[in-house]
């Protein structure tokens, strides 16, 4: 046949688009159904980057609008800088998981006995932008400095929830006092709202309930990615439409782009992306050990800081109204002892306290750190006995007594981490 | 002025020391294959002036983490060829480069040759720069992928045209081998390499316009190639200059700031088998403000493979051929860190049915970690027609 083909230019003719034809198809056809070839989709429970369940189809337009523009790499032609710590969102938060030490923040300041924190303003501070576009001078921790905190980029998923919890819910687990004696307190920080917020006067003495940020100095997570396209990456917004310069120097050679250099619609697109990114799924949670972890955890009192689930109120976003989010946090500020002491005071937390940061996705976060995960607010360590040993303070009890388990029981418990 | 004063010595130096002055068969051994004068439109030029060029397009379908993206159609290029023997010794040569429809439309190349001697040519205008062969030869019915090799793109930023001027020539020393050089004095790159891309760019450090030089220091580019009797060719290239805005109306506003290329590419054929790679290393110094964000040294290769599977496999095409062809990218966009590299297998069967046509089927699988070095897969199946006119 082929060769009958071969004989006339009509079967050639044929036989040219037969080849071809089979070719395209054989590649098209046959190699979609190959999924090794081309490339498999990671596991949902070992993925951050998903979209909560329950998005309208308009939701996700706009899901995907934000997280491209979360993706969005800004050169300096695009208004990145004068002053910068990284050139995107997604730098600091590789597929929504907490930072790389490499790109971790620092923030300075002046800590003195008997007088105001100073975050020495007129050095650039609180917030260290060590880049800078060529030709612009970074900023330099000053010799006043005394306090220096180093944080990593925290990670992403599930802050639509957080954001979600009644204030009501939060402020029950305070203990300021320790009213219970049991050695643990939990207080609020309550915080002066930005103006760009544009917020009446606030609930608690003109002040609003913070919850974002390593010592809860955010309330809303508008206010935070406002913030963080200003101070981290030098992009202006509507909201904050003046550039971040060097005090020493002044906006003289700043960068050319027209401010804002990003809209509110842009911003408020990326507020909903972090709003309605899934929290993490629970993995091995049938597992024995695990089960034993769970009840360990809750035995030894971590779960008095790290409250498995608080649950929301009502919300304009359908799908985080009313759901109970699974985040090990009471979002309230510890004093979490010398270890972990910053010296840093940021509001009306001091430079021993923190917020209790959420335990969910604690088990996978090495999937977007290159393999090795990084534990506490500096990624320090990759080791989870070491991140409990670090815990004293208000956690000093529970720390002592996860070191007075059996290695069986602390095996049991360090999987049920890393099951969340 | 030291490094034109330096070409000029070496290339009359050269033609001092009597080189052979034969006549080499030249229409069997182009200056650069696949180069300016090695185009189908120039093999039967009638009249001063000739047109031609070449056409691209394709059909993609892209992979990535498991999410199919969709077709998609692209006309990717549209490039008219204009040459003009303005005289026997006195030529003109251009692209004018439609890319992506009419996104990119650009004035590739616009340049005149002074051919004085085989040995000894000069050459002005907006010209290839020579830094690594494909640079120099990247047609798209040239290529044998839908795709160019990713260290001519990301490292060496194909195509790089800058305005210039310098000279051009073959030496003989013994027999048929050959030697051929090209040094030219052109205007670099531009602070685009820092200032326009996602970290450290050569490819956006390419000059948009052909104007004046941004700093009124001109780079060197360069090439030096060896073609030994028994075929195949190895070259040599640099491409090194100052890239900053460091002058502005003679005052110093910065510190002046090089990016140099180093190139090598090979080729060789061996009866139906072509191979032929490139490897290139890029040196960048960057701003104090930078250094751990954007990258100081970047590199990265290619090998490639070529098999003619059947010649005359369409009767009604006496010269096609169906070939296949395979090969390895890689890059590392900052050899600084252990991430930031990028790894890509293809594979693909051309059809040839002239010479100067292909249809070409791909497929390609890429390996990409991030500054972190986490890793993400992405596949694409393509399907392209090129040809000549």
């Amino acid at each position: 046949m082929a060769a009958f083909l071969r004989k006339t230019s009509l079967g050639s003719s044929l036989l040219l688009a037969f080849v071809v034809f089979c070719a395209v198809a054989t590649l098209l056809g046959g190699l979609s159904g190959c999924q090794k070839l081309l490339t498999e989709a990671p596991q949902p429970e070992e993925s951050l980057d998903a979209p909560i369940d329950g998005l309208t189809p308009e939701q996700l337009g706009i899901f995907a609008r934000g997280d491209e523009a979360f993706s969005e790499v800004f050169t300096f032609e695009t208004g990145l800088g004068p002053l910068f710590n990284n050139t995107a969102c997604e730098r600091c938060h590789v597929g929504d998981g907490r930072g790389h030490p490499s790109v971790n923040l620092k923030r300075f300041g002046r800590n003195s006995v008997g007088v105001p924190f100073d975050n020495l303003e007129q050095y650039g501070g609180p917030q260290l932008q060590e880049r800078s576009m060529p030709g612009y001078p970074a900023e330099v921790i000053p010799a006043e400095a005394n306090a220096i905190s180093e944080r990593g980029g925290p990670l992403v998923v599930g802050l639509g929830l957080i954001e979600a919890i009644t204030d009501a819910t939060i402020l029950a687990n305070v203990d300021s006092l320790d009213a219970d004696s049991n050695g643990i307190s939990g207080r609020p920080q309550f915080i002066d709202p930005p103006e760009f917020l544009n917020l009446p006067s606030g609930p608690y003495g003109g002040k609003y309930l913070g919850r974002f940020g390593r010592k809860a100095g955010a309330i809303s997570l508008l206010q935070q990615t406002v913030n963080a396209y200003h101070q981290d990456i030098g992009i202006t917004t509507d909201f904050r439409p003046v550039e971040n310069f060097n005090p020493l120097v002044g906006g003289a050679g700043g960068d050319p782009v027209p401010d804002p250099e990003l809209s509110a619609g842009t911003v408020n697109d990326v507020v909903f992306y972090l709003q309605t990114l899934r929290p993490p799924l629970r993995r091995n949670i049938g597992d024995p050990q695990v089960k034993r972890g769970d009840s360990l955890f809750s035995a030894i009192l971590c779960a008095r800081c790290h409250v498995p689930a608080l649950n929301t109120g009502p919300h304009p976003i359908a799908a985080l109204s009313n759901k109970t989010a699974n985040l090990y946090s009471d979002l309230l500020l510890h004093d979490m002892g010398p270890d972990l002491a910053d010296n840093f005071v940021e509001g009306e937390a001091s430079g021993t306290e923190w917020r209790t940061t959420p335990l969910w996705g604690l088990g996978i976060i090495e999937t977007v750190l290159g393999g090795k995960p990084f534990f506490l607010h500096d990624g320090r360590t990759s080791d989870l006995r070491e991140v409990i040993q670090f815990h004293k303070g208000e956690a000093d009890s529970s720390r002592r007594l996860f070191f007075q388990l059996s290695p069986a029981d602390q095996e049991a418990l360090l999987k049920f981490l890393k099951s969340l | 002025m030291r490094i034109l004063a330096l070409t000029f010595a070496i290339a009359f130096t050269s033609c001092s020391f009597g080189f052979p002055q034969g006549e080499p068969d030249t229409a069997q051994k182009p200056f650069v294959k696949g180069g300016i004068y090695d185009k189908p439109y120039l093999i039967r030029p009638s009249g001063r002036l000739a047109i031609g060029g070449y056409a691209e397009m394709l059909l993609r379908s892209d992979y990535e983490a498991g999410i199919h993206e969709g077709y998609s159609f692209e006309a990717r290029r549209f490039n008219i060829f204009l040459f003009s023997s303005i005289s026997d010794l006195i030529k003109l040569t251009s692209e004018l480069e439609f890319e992506h429809g009419t996104e990119e439309i650009k004035l590739e190349m616009a340049l005149v040759d002074l051919q004085f001697r085989e040995e000894f040519n000069l050459r002005g205008g907006i010209l290839l720069s020579p830094v690594g062969k494909f640079n120099l030869a990247h047609d798209s019915p040239k290529n044998e992928f839908v795709d160019r090799p990713l260290v001519s793109t990301r490292i060496i930023p194909a195509t790089l045209s800058e305005a210039g001027l310098g000279f051009y020539g073959s030496f003989y020393p013994a027999g048929e081998n050959r030697l051929t050089y090209e040094t030219y004095l052109v205007n670099g790159l531009t602070d685009g390499v820092v200032l326009a891309g996602d970290g450290t760019s050569l490819p956006d450090g390419r000059p948009e316009a052909f104007e004046e030089d941004n700093n009124g220091s001109p780079a060197f580019s360069g090439r030096l190639a060896f073609s030994p009797e028994f075929g195949g060719e190895l070259g040599l290239s640099i491409h090194t200059g100052r890239y900053n805005t460091y002058k502005v109306e003679a005052q110093e506003v910065d510190e002046p700031r090089t990016a140099t290329l180093l190139a090598l590419d090979a080729e060789y054929e061996i009866k139906r088998l072509t191979l032929q790679g490139e490897i290139a290393r890029a040196s960048i110094e960057i701003p104090p403000s930078l250094v751990g964000l954007f990258a100081e040294k970047q590199w990265g290769f290619y090998g490639q493979a070529l098999y003619n599977l059947f010649d005359r496999f369409l009767p009604m095409f006496p010269q096609s051929v169906l070939a296949i062809v395979t090969r390895y990218d890689y890059v590392d966009l900052d050899a600084d860190i252990e991430g930031a590299d990028l790894q890509r297998f293809s594979f693909g069967v051309n059809l040839r049915p002239v010479p100067e046509t292909v249809l070409k089927l791909d497929y390609l699988h890429n390996w990409e970690f991030d500054r972190i070095n986490n890793e993400t897969r992405s596949a694409a199946l393509q399907f392209g027609i090129a040809t000549y006119f």
